[in-house]
This record gives structure tokens, sequence and C-alpha cells, in this order.
């Protein structure tokens, strides 16, 4: 919280600026829930949180290149509580500010407040400075350093600090590969024990022939001192519209998990289980409206079996766009004896936009083959709807109303209010 | 509870009433886009126009065609493009999806747009009891070391 604080000085510097920023978006979406939930042997629960959005970017603030970027939400319980034990909570997603110069063929961009890093095999969130260079011959380096950002929970949740950066290099189309790797110091190991957590490993992208790419990643734990994923993924376009998948995955759960921070390591680590997936997909997207999806895909897990995984969705694009309806169906089939519940999935849904009205509904349901996990239930479903009105170019009110019921919660009624205000001084401004 | 329900159930029949008194043309569902031309309803197919490579990389646009298996495995693209999602996608898009605190579900708080593929749509609460038996690996990477506030109210032996 002190770390959070420490941006508002950061804010308030960089307020004026906005008034001579070339470019200023400004979002905000609010949330007005309210749930019923009833759970089997508890008391009924009303729930309803009204929580804020706020997304702000400004470029060129007082400086060519130097722009600012904030996103957060925040939240007050009007009912009963919705999660955790205040009524009011708040997070701020990132804030900071970013330079960028630009020189012939090459770049330098630097950051600095709370943000995220996700490049080559790094997903992390930070309070602290990034700086990229783009150099000529497709040669980037990027070097990131600071405190990590703990959870709200408890102070064990992260390391003291953490550094980390990317070597890349692609060439002409044909191949982008990285190398990358974290140092996170003092963390806690399945949050009993500390240890640095440390992590290598590399990313690809290949294209031998225009219609063909393979790309994924490796990581290699330097802490457990051995491999926790290899993620690799092909793709073929044989035509226009065509695009043939498939993927092959290994991922060593003990070296891949094992600094989740979690009370009593929910996914693990300890154990020595494999998880080995792979399967394919084909999208076809040239039969204009429609759009046609198909997939399968094989888990091997050494702790619970293995299974499969399979199914496809159709959709289209009516009246110029104005009527999208589509349908899904997939089902999980496994060989394990009760551990994997097989089950039918299936999925409609439509939206409808007529002038600055918008409307959709939407129908989900699980169709389990016996009852679950020793309930006296074998099915969920939700169905919702949503209206929705743009009151003006920048604003747009809508409701959704649903009604779900679960093998753990029988009879849920669910409705939210949404108002969501989007200003830009840009035309196209990304979304 | 029934007065805020009741509440809600009127202002929708409302707009639902007025929606269908009206009979003006098509507009897309979201304000500004950031692409420099108008882009179709649904999902974006990059090379149905980009004929020729990405400026930078000088790979072919059909990389990032927002197909259904693209926006599935996306993690790997924008990894290395983020320059060219950030053409049309500001940070906060990805950051709805993957933080560090999740306020609510994606598909909640785009519950007004159910042609996006966004997790854990309908009943997960049971659901995932499923998934993480299945796959625990595509779990940890988004709840492993964040967002798994919620997770510990119950995971704690």
């Amino acid at each position: 919280m002190k770390r959070l604080a420490g941006l508002a000085p950061l804010l308030s510097l960089m307020l004026p600026g906005f008034a001579f920023a070339a470019d200023l978006n400004v979002d905000g979406t609010t949330l007005l829930r309210i749930e019923e939930r009833s759970a089997p042997g508890f008391s009924k629960q009303t729930i309803a949180p009204a929580t804020q959005f706020l997304g702000i970017d400004a470029t060129d603030v007082g400086a060519k290149g130097l722009s600012f970027h904030l996103y957060g939400w925040g939240r007050a319980d009007l009912a009963d509580k919705s999660a955790g034990d205040e009524k009011t909570d708040a997070n701020l997603t990132y804030g900071y500010v970013k330079y960028r110069k630009g020189f012939p063929n090459a770049a330098l961009i630097g950051k600095a407040g709370r943000f995220f890093v996700f490049e080559g095999i790094i997903n992390e969130q930070v309070d602290g400075a990034q700086a990229q260079i783009l150099l000529p011959y497709g040669v980037t380096v990027s070097a990131f350093g600071g405190v990590p950002v703990e959870l709200d929970r408890g102070s064990n949740t992260k390391g003291d600090l953490i550094g980390g950066g990317r070597l890349g290099f692609r060439y002409g189309g044909i191949f982008d590969i990285g190398l990358s790797g974290i140092h996170e110091r003092n963390t806690y190991l399945d949050t009993l024990a500390r240890a640095d957590r440390q992590l290598v490993g590399g990313d690809i992208w290949f294209s031998p022939h225009r219609m063909v790419d393979i790309t994924g990643r490796s990581s290699y734990n330097a802490t457990t001192e051995d491999f926790a994923e290899h993620s690799y993924q092909m793709n073929i376009r044989p035509g226009h519209g065509l695009t043939v998948a498939a993927d092959y995955s290994d991922i060593s759960a003990k070296d891949y998990t094992t600094f989740a921070n979690m009370i009593f390591n929910t996914f693990n680590s300890s154990s020595n289980d494999n998880l080995k997936s792979y399967g394919g997909s084909l999208t076809y997207t040239d039969l204009k409206p429609l759009e046609i999806f198909v997939e399968y895909k094989h888990f091997k897990r050494d702790v619970t079996g293995d299974a499969d995984r399979f199914g496809g969705e159709i959709r289209a694009a009516l009246l110029d766009g104005a009527f999208m309806p589509g349908f899904g169906y997939r089902r999980v089939s496994s060989s394990s004896s009760g551990s994997i519940p097989s089950y039918d999935q299936i999925r409609a849904f439509a939206s409808y936009v007529k002038g600055p009205y918008a409307g959709s509904i939407d129908f989900i349901t699980d169709l389990y083959d016996k009852q679950f996990y020793g309930t006296d239930s074998d099915y969920a479903y939700e169905l919702s709807g949503s209206l929705g009105y743009r009151i003006s170019p920048v604003l747009q009110l809508s409701g959704d109303l649903a009604y779900a019921s679960n093998p753990d919660y029988k009879d849920q009624v669910k409705g939210l209010v949404r108002l969501t205000f989007s200003y830009s001084t840009v035309k196209g401004a990304p979304q | 509870m029934k007065r805020p329900i009741a509440f809600l159930c009127a202002v929708l029949a409302l707009l639902a009433l007025t929606a269908c008194s009206q009979n003006t043309s098509p507009k897309p569902v979201l304000p500004a886009v950031g692409h420099p031309e108008p882009l179709p309803q649904g999902r974006p197919i990059c090379s149905d126009c980009h004929e020729v490579p990405m400026k930078d990389s000088l790979k072919s646009y059909a990389v990032l065609d927002h197909t259904a298996a693209f926006v599935k495995d996306h993690r790997y693209a924008s990894a290395s493009e983020a320059g060219t999602c950030a053409v049309c996608h500001k940070e906060s898009f990805c950051n709805e999806c993957h933080a560090n605190y999740v306020e609510v579900k994606p598909s909640t708080l785009h519950g007004d747009r159910p042609d996006r593929d966004l997790p854990h749509r309908g009943d997960y609460l049971s659901r995932h009891k499923v998934d993480g038996r299945l796959d625990p690996a595509s779990c940890y990477r988004c709840h492993g070391r964040t967002n798994n506030e919620k997770c510990v109210t119950c995971h704690r032996h």
C-alpha cells in the first residue's frame, strides 16, 4: 500500500502535463452487480458490489515521446461482502511513465512505475523500471528491475527484489528467437521456506515457408535445476482463411509450480507429476459469413490418467455484422475412474445491434456423465441476457441478467448494470 | 433483494421495448477502434486486407488473424508482437484477464459480448474442479503466483 501511495505524487506531477498532452484517452466502466447466492447448507447471501474501473493513456505529455498510462479499479460492497474480509477494495493494475526515443534504424524505450512484463518466458508485475533497446539488424535487448508486486492477502507472496530481461534476434520474417530469464530474490517456496526464484528459457518463431510457422518456448527452473516447460505450436495455412494448428506441451509439475505462492501448494509441486498434452485444430474463415472451428486435445497426466477434449464451434456475422449467432459443442472424455468426470458442454449465443441499441443472449450448460463429485447434481447451466443503449458516442449503458444452477450453487440470480465511458482525443484510438 | 432485481428487470424491459421501436442502421457496439480503418463486426482477420508483411518483424499478418485458435493461443504472438497488438489494443485490454488481482471474471465484465472468447464463462465454480485436474498448468499460468486471492478462500489444505 505504501508503494501505491508512492505513485500518488507521480500522478499529481503528471496531471498538469495532461493539459498539454497531444493525445488523451480516458476509459471508465462502472459496474453495479446484484447477486443472490444460495449454497446447500449455508444461508442465502446477497451481494451488491459497485466497482469503478478507470484507465488513462496520455501521450506526448510535456515532451515528445513521453507518455503516461494508468489502469485500476475500486470497489465498495453495498450489501454482504462480495470477496475477502473487507467491504471495500482497490487495485492499481499499472501506472507508469514511458519514454520512447527513435533513431535511424533503432529506438530506446524506458518505463518507470508499476507495469507488467510479458516477454519471452517472463510474466511479471513489477514496481520498478525497464529499458528496451531496438538495434539495427533485428537485435533487441531489454532489462527490468524492481520489487515484485505482492498480493493483498499477506506479505509472504513474493520475493524482495526481481530483475530480468530478454535478448532477441529476428531476421527477415524467417525467424524470431529470444533468450530470457528472471531472478527473484528471497521469495517464498510453497510459502513455508524461502529461496531465490530463477528461471531461464528460450522462445522461438520460425517460418521455413510462408504457409508454415512454428512457435513456442522452453523454460528451465534454475532453482530446481530441471526443465519446467516445453510448449510448441505449428500453424499451417495452406490457403486463405484456412489454418491448421498442431500443439505439444510437456510440463514437469514440480519444476513449473515450485514457487506457487498459495498456502499448501494447490498445484502439488512436491509430486513428480508430469503433464503432457498434444492436439490440433482447424479454423476456416473463408465461408463468409460463417467461421468454423474444430479442435482436439489429448491430456496425459501421471496422477489422474488420460483424457481427451474435442469439439467445435460455428459462428456467423449476419446483417452486416449486426446479428452474430454462434453454437459450440465440446466433450471431455476421461479414462480416469472418478477423478476427472466426463461431460458434454453445449453453448449457444447471439448478439444483435440496432442503431444505439444492443442486445445479446447466452446459454451454456455442462452435462456430466454421472453425479458431480458426490453431489446430487449432474449438470450446470447459466442463461444470461444483456441489453444496452448508447447514450452518446462516448457513453454506453447496459444491463445483464442471469440465472444459473450448478452442483455448488443451486439457484443463482445475478444482475448487473454497466456504464461504459470512453473518451479520446484521437480518432481511431486503441480499444 | 427482490426490489433491486425487479428494478433491473424493469430497466431491461424498458430498453427492450425501446429497442424494438427503433429502426436505424446497425453501428458498431464498441466505441472508437484503434485500427485506422473501420473493422467489420466479429473477429478481425488481418490477412483479409494486409497482404504485405508487418513492417518491423516482416512476419505475415496471418500470424495475427483473430481466429478461434489464435484467441486460445495468443500468448505466443503477444510475447513477440506486443507493438503490433498495441495498434488496436490498449494495455488494459490485456490486463482485464492478465493481472495480479482481477476484480470480476472477464466474462462478467463483458457480459454484453458473448461473441468474445473469455475465460471461465458460465458456471466455473464447479467446472474448475474438472479443469484443475485435467490441466493444472493452464490454471497455474494465471493463478499460480498472481490473482489467487479468491483461490485461497477454499484452497487452504
